[in-house]
């Protein structure tokens, strides 16, 4: 894979696809988890596991699994990874199998992962999709952590579980918190995304000017000699 | 010869087949692998137990010889809508009871294992499931390790869960944790155990032929007279408050033993509506005893539903009268019954009005239920099952037997009442 595919694939993954903040998917455990930042992290390592490993599988079975069986295929596949890594969870950490609960189950049906099984892994060669499927992941896990510290400490006054300061405010720890704090982190990174976009487009539409103007001028010279 | 003539593949045929065979391809590795994980990642029960009780209790090494499953007699309770499930006894003699109690968010429930040391005290407690509850995780983190911690196992504990804002799973916890107290004094002998204690001095004072009665406690605080009143306060006097209401039975016979004070105990024993036997120190002129007299409960079973019904006002045949069910949800229905003698002299129902509803069913089941009120009216204690059947209500058993109950007590009490003055 070249560099700059890669580079490509992880910009998409982390920012320009990000799937929480740009693309809206996997909401349920987005809402619902982030209360502790720890738990998103444990959420998003789950994500990256699915993702990596369906992406890799379907992938590989592209051409080998029919139209028209894809989704049932894709569902299995994802899945059978989604226990596998509850079965790792429970089995090896204990106490962040209690805190994440059936959302560690709704794996299996968070948008993410079916939709990029169904968008790119399913056309993409496999390393493309592993990597695809990697950096969605951390993406993921990053706008994840990122509430789930802003709720924690405002909710909770903690971080990480361990306890800052007294004061808090109890309303970012509830439900409705989730929804205002989940609003104001998409339209932070929505107009942060598009000021830098414009700045590049900008900075893209300079250069190309200045490049057209010095074409022009060797033109004219050469011309003029 | 004629020549083999091929036949012509059918391509969506092959597709088709192709799609499942690749389908149950991918199934049946996914399935192997998944047996395997489960080899390698299994947890046993053992483990499990173990994990649980490590936040609480370290180091518990189970006695073998100690069964398990808990004494039924004792293993659940209406009051605290709890039931034992399982009970372990430690090598130190502490005991591990794993106990469900209701009430929670939802009408869920929680199951815990709650640590039972040897002294009778509480010394801890960790949820092992819960039922609906969602907000679990709001309860803090050492709530297992300080709350009721220290208290003793001999009476009702109450809610110790300050700062908690998780109200309806803390009710259903305490609820949990009371079932385990009162299975631990009660069936494990720790503690002291007032409710034994007081089925003992009933058991006395009923004399021979009583050794072995049965007893239910007909856990009636939560039921009301008229709408507001508990049949407790009803029983009750300023100085003597209703501690226990037995339905005690040998087979034969069936009373209910009133039973007041708590270090003093006294008694009344009621068989058929009348004193039957009273405790030394207690006179018909204690106003106790005149409310056991003005509050008469009936007791009827229909099909799998046990019904109770007091009577608390009788104005010239126009019985105020509560039919009341005990039990995980407790209810009551208030009535007021107007009975007139017959042509031979038995109770007729000659009007019912509905004074108050502890559950209101929902949609058509309460128009069925106001119709069965009305369906009553002429009945008589010989005629009322066959009426009842005939206009009982679907999707409202409850009320429909509490309306059954309380009409019941009304013709019972109008038809003694005629009897005696005969």
């Amino acid at each position: 894979m070249k560099l700059q595919r890669f580079k490509e694939i992880a910009l998409d993954g982390t920012v320009r696809q990000n799937p929480t903040f740009r693309l809206v998917l996997g909401t349920c455990p987005t809402l619902a988890l982030t209360t502790a930042a720890i738990k998103c992290l444990g959420m998003g390592a789950a994500v990256i596991f699915v993702l990596v490993f369906s992406n890799l599988i379907i992938s590989l079975l592209r051409n080998v699994i029919p139209d028209k069986v894809r989704i049932p295929c894709f569902i299995v596949i994802i899945a059978t990874f989604v226990t596998v890594v509850s079965m790792f969870i429970e089995a090896f950490l204990p106490s962040l199998y209690e805190s994440l609960g059936m959302y560690l189950a709704l794996i299996v049906v968070n948008c993410i992962i079916l939709g990029r099984a169904e968008s790119f892994a399913s056309h993409n060669p496999v390393l493309d999709s592993v990597c695809d499927g990697l950096f969605m992941g951390i993406g993921f896990t990053l706008s994840l952590t990122l509430m789930g510290i802003v709720r924690e400490v405002l909710g909770k006054g903690m971080l990480f579980g361990a306890t800052l300061w007294n004061f808090k405010i109890e309303f970012f720890a509830k439900p409705a918190g989730a929804f205002l704090t989940y609003a104001l982190f998409i339209a932070i990174f929505n107009v942060c995304y598009n000021a830098v976009e414009r700045k590049l487009k900008h900075k893209a539409a300079h250069k190309a000017a200045v490049a057209e103007h010095q074409t022009e001028s060797a033109v004219a010279i050469t011309k003029e000699a | 010869m004629a020549e083999k003539v091929k036949k012509p593949k059918n391509p969506a045929l092959i597709a088709a087949v192709k799609a499942v065979a690749v389908l149950v391809c991918i199934c049946v590795v996914c399935v192997t692998l998944l047996a395997v994980c489960n080899e390698l990642m299994y947890i046993s029960d053992d483990e499990r137990f173990d994990r649980s009780l490590s936040k609480i209790y370290y180091g518990f090494e189970k006695d073998p010889s100690f069964s398990t499953t808990p004494v039924s007699q004792f293993a659940s309770n209406a009051a605290y809508k709890g039931q034992v499930k399982n009970v372990y006894k430690g090598k130190t003699g502490d005991y591990i009871i794993e106990v469900l109690g209701g009430g929670g968010y939802q009408d869920g429930s929680v199951t815990l294992y709650v640590v039972i040391k040897a002294d009778a005290t509480i010394g801890g407690w960790t949820v092992k499931e819960n039922v609906n509850q969602s907000y679990i995780d709001n309860l803090p983190s050492n709530a297992g390790s300080s709350w009721y911690v220290g208290k003793e196992v001999s009476g009702d504990l109450e809610l110790d869960m300050t700062g908690a804002t998780v109200r309806l799973t803390s009710t259903a916890i305490n609820n949990a944790i009371n079932m385990a107290a009162y299975y631990a004094r009660s069936a494990l002998g720790l503690g002291e155990n007032p409710e034994a204690d007081a089925q003992e001095a009933v058991k006395t004072l009923l004399g021979e032929g009583y050794e072995n009665a049965t007893f239910t406690n007909v856990n009636l605080s939560t039921a009301t007279v008229d709408g507001t009143k508990s049949v407790v306060d009803a029983l009750s006097d300023e100085d003597n408050k209703l501690s226990y209401l037995f339905r005690v039975t040998n087979g034969n016979d069936v009373f209910f033993a009133y039973v007041y004070g708590e270090e003093t105990l006294k008694m009344v024993i009621v068989k058929d509506g009348e004193i039957f036997s009273k405790s030394e120190g207690v006179s018909d002129e204690d106003e106790f005893v005149a409310n056991i007299a003005a509050n008469r409960i009936y007791t009827f079973t229909f099909g799998n539903y046990n019904a109770y019904a007091i009577i608390t006002g009788n104005a010239e045949g126009e019985y105020t009268v509560a039919g009341l069910k005990v039990g995980v949800t407790p209810k009551d229905y208030v009535l007021s019954v107007k009975i007139e003698a017959d042509t031979d002299g038995k109770g007729k129902v000659s009007a019912i009005t509905a004074k108050s509803n502890g559950y209101v069913p929902q949609g058509p089941a309460q128009t069925d239920t106001d119709k069965l009120l009305t369906s009553l009216v002429g009945a008589r204690l010989d005629n009322i099952e066959s009426l009842y059947n005939t206009n009982k209500v679907t999707g409202a058993t409850q009320s429909a037997n509490l309306i059954r109950a309380a009409v019941e007590a009304a013709l019972t009490a109008f038809d003694a009442a005629n009897a005696s003055s005969n």
